[in-house]
């Protein structure tokens, strides 16, 4: 009597779990536009893409204005800074009308460029912040965060062109960006000699430009409120 | 020496201030806050000059991109107005350091400014919205300022390169600080906390992708109108609760003497029953004796025969109150020792034609039945009672000889013992009313009466009014006890005429002392002030 009893419920219980399960892998076949689909839209992707290169953004900010309170950078050290960054090498459009012009795979593999590009020189920096006891602990967790911000926006801009690539909107030109050793550049050491004050002020600015690369391909792609 | 130097040197620069030698210009000045790229595609730059130095100076700037080695100049010196150089699109370069230099030349020498290094992107600041409008709307009667205006830039669609947020300034016109509203990417916002009858002061600013905040743009204000809707709609509400009470005050005016009656029920006074007061007051003797005697007033007392009326004890012991036939006796025998003397005030005429019963008249009334006597104003000393009034007036009806209703008052005495008596010699008649004046009759003129009829013996200090002459005369009669007393006649005979003048001793009256003035309730204490020769 108990055994079957529990066996029933054990039924019942598999049951469930499977229906479940189902429901679980039916999402991501879920396609834009289907009712009660619960899979983000490209335009949802894009929008929460580009705020956290905003909020990104904003952080290099602060952290760069903190430093430059603290450590003025002397005479010497001004100028020709766009040599000293390490992602120089990347071409990156300066204006309006070049990044319209560049095609979107192309702009798109300049933002993950970028980010991969500053993924190991933000921890690092990080890092020397945290065993460095002259800087406060508040500049030490922003640099945590920025490292992390990279990190996940980099994962973010693959999730979108995943999604562009499934809709068809873009082609299968960007097959080798999925490592990021290979797009890194040779002489990308070069970031390890660079000083704290020099790549707080090249991230800044290389943050300025993924965020404006973002704006400017959803527009491109999905032009809607906010273009 | 040392004396004229300092004035020596003064010398000098004065005379240095005021030949004004010509010299090399002095070093402008740039600034990154004197450069600005409102959309983030051009930029312009101002520079402060120095002295000129007396001769015309030349400002020239030059520019060098950091990824090109080569220095050149500034493309554009009059976009920008005075001491400016605009940089255009094909030349703006962001993420780029510009080092900007400007150099003054005169024809004595160039002063060059400090370098500046800039990147484009941190000067980027929007100019402020344009077109700034206000507007009051209704929303479910309730009225909201709309506020409105456009973006800075002349393509409002840049492709996700500028995107413009604003800030609204509202502040209140006695207010001191102005109230921040984040209106995002709006270009109009709507204010619903604002009070009708206020005036409110807007200005709005813009950033452009968290760039550095534009100026104000210049307030603009409004005034809320008060809800005229609102307003309307409660004056219409006053209006109509206000009707049923103008009614209501309107009713009560017209109606005026009803409410009075209702709320002030007039206290009963003293009247002469089938007295017509507008005769009385008409003045003429005519008319006077006819509304004395007049026989319509017979006829209305007649009805009131068979009614029991409460009457009213003006004595001070509550023992004599009494009911029905034998009050009016009492009554009668409780009032008149006092010594109270009806008059022929205007006010007393009025109640008698009232209506208004005045117990001892209506007992009367009530006593005599087809009386004649009913009639008979309560206004004079005491006049021989009539036990049996009807018996009277039966007397009065066969004999033929009844002459008209005279104004006599049957006042009893308390030494009767209760019953009451007519005294026969101390009565006057009264013929008349003339205004305030009561008429007395000189030869009165009495029915005999029955040998029934019980005289009621007065003290002799009561005085019968006879006749009234003027406004302020009553004649009075004095009469002797008689030794007959079956018949009044007689005694009246013997009787003496009085004037009593109202307020003044009349020249024939006999009386010592004046006549008590007529008083509000129109007794005459004639114990007090008549005198009986």
């Amino acid at each position: 009597m108990m055994l079957a009893v529990c066996s029933v419920w054990l039924l019942l219980v598999c049951l469930v779990l499977y229906s479940r399960l189902k429901v679980a892998a039916a999402a991501p076949t879920c396609t834009n536009g289907q009712a009660g689909c619960h899979v983000l839209s490209l335009a949802n992707l894009f929008d929460r893409v580009i705020q956290h290169s905003a909020r990104m953004h904003g952080i290099s900010n602060d952290l760069h204005s903190e430093f430059e309170l603290y450590f003025l950078p002397s005479k010497n050290q001004i100028g020709r800074v766009s040599r000293n960054c390490h992602t120089s090498t990347i071409l990156t459009p300066n204006g309006k009308e070049n990044a319209q012009r560049m095609a979107r795979e192309e702009l798109t593999e300049v933002i993950l460029k970028l980010l991969v590009a500053w993924r190991d020189p933000l921890w690092h920096f990080h890092q020397s912040l945290a065993h460095n006891h002259e800087f406060s602990n508040f500049s030490s967790n922003k640099s945590l965060e920025m490292s992390d911000m990279v990190h996940e926006l980099r994962k973010g801009v693959q999730k979108v062109i995943e999604k562009m690539k499934m809709l068809g909107i873009m082609g299968n030109s960007l097959g080798g960006l999925g490592t990021s050793e290979s797009l890194l550049a040779p002489d990308s050491a070069e970031w390890r000699l660079m000083k704290d004050y020099d790549l707080l002020y090249c991230f800044r600015r290389d943050s300025s430009k993924i965020q404006n690369y973002l704006k400017i391909l959803k527009c491109r792609i999905v032009p809607e409120h906010g273009c | 020496m040392r004396g004229a130097l300092v004035p020596g040197v003064l010398l000098l620069l004065s005379t240095a201030v005021w030949c004004d030698d010509p010299s090399p210009p002095g070093k402008p000045v740039l600034t990154a806050e004197s450069c600005r790229s409102p959309e983030k595609e051009t930029f312009t730059c101002w520079w402060t000059p120095g002295s000129s130095g007396g001769l015309p100076t030349v400002h020239r700037l030059f520019y060098k991109k950091a990824s090109y080695e080569k220095e050149l100049e500034c493309p554009d010196y009059r976009s920008g107005g005075r001491n400016s150089c605009f940089f255009d699109k094909t030349i703006t370069s962001l993420w780029e350091e510009f080092e900007l230099t400007v150099v003054a030349a005169n024809a004595l020498g160039d002063a060059t400014s400090d370098t500046l290094k800039i990147d484009v992107m941190d000067v980027v600041r929007p100019y402020h919205p344009k077109n700034l409008a206000l507007r009051v709307k209704q929303s479910n009667d309730n009225p909201y300022l709309y506020i409105s205006w456009q973006s800075p830039l002349n393509k409002t669609n840049t492709f996700g390169w500028a995107t413009i947020k604003y800030e609204l300034g509202v502040r209140p016109e006695k207010s001191k600080e102005w109230k921040i509203y984040d209106t995002g990417l709006q270009t109009n916002f709507s204010l619903h906390t604002v009070d009708p009858g206020a005036t409110y002061e807007v200005q709005v600013r813009c950033t452009l992708d968290h760039s550095r905040w534009s100026e104000w743009s210049p307030a603009a204000s409004i005034k809320i109108p008060i809800n005229s809707q609102k307003d309307k709609l409660l004056w219409v509400l006053i209006l109509v609760s206000l009707i049923p009470l103008l009614t209501a005050i309107c009713a009560l005016v017209v109606r005026r003497n009803s409410v009075k009656q209702c709320l002030l029920p007039p206290v009963p006074g003293p009247k002469i029953i089938g007295v017509d007061p507008k005769l009385l007051k008409s003045g003429r003797s005519e008319d006077v004796v006819s509304a004395l005697f007049g026989n319509q007033k017979l006829v209305n007392m007649k009805a009131r025969t068979e009614e029991i009326e409460e009457f009213i004890s003006v004595s001070e012991s509550r023992g004599w109150l009494l009911s029905d036939d034998f009050l009016s006796e009492k009554v009668r025998s409780l009032i008149i020792p006092n010594g109270f003397l009806f008059t022929s005030k205007s006010q007393d005429v009025e109640k008698a034609e009232d209506g208004r019963e005045d117990p001892l008249f209506d007992t009367r009334s009530s006593r005599s039945g087809d009386s004649g006597t009913a009639v008979e104003p309560l206004l004079l000393p005491p006049e021989p009672q009539s036990v049996n009034p009807v018996s009277k007036d039966a007397a009065c009806r066969s004999a033929m000889q009844c002459p008209p209703p005279t104004s006599y008052v049957d006042i009893p005495t308390p030494e009767d013992g209760g019953a009451p008596e007519v005294p026969s010699d101390n009565y006057s008649r009264v013929k008349g009313v003339s205004g305030e004046d009561i008429l007395l009759e000189k030869e009165p003129v009495l029915p005999c009466r029955d040998a029934q009829i019980q005289q009621i013996s007065m003290a002799s200090d009561y005085s019968r009014v006879a006749e009234v002459n003027s406004d302020t005369t009553v004649l009075l009669q004095k009469l002797r006890p008689s030794a007959d007393p079956s018949c009044k006649e007689k005694q009246l005979r013997d009787a003496e005429w009085k004037v009593c003048r109202k307020g003044k001793p009349s020249g024939t009256e006999s009386s010592e002392g004046p006549c008590t003035p007529l008083v509000g309730s129109g007794y005459v204490d004639s114990v007090l002030n008549f005198t009986v020769k």
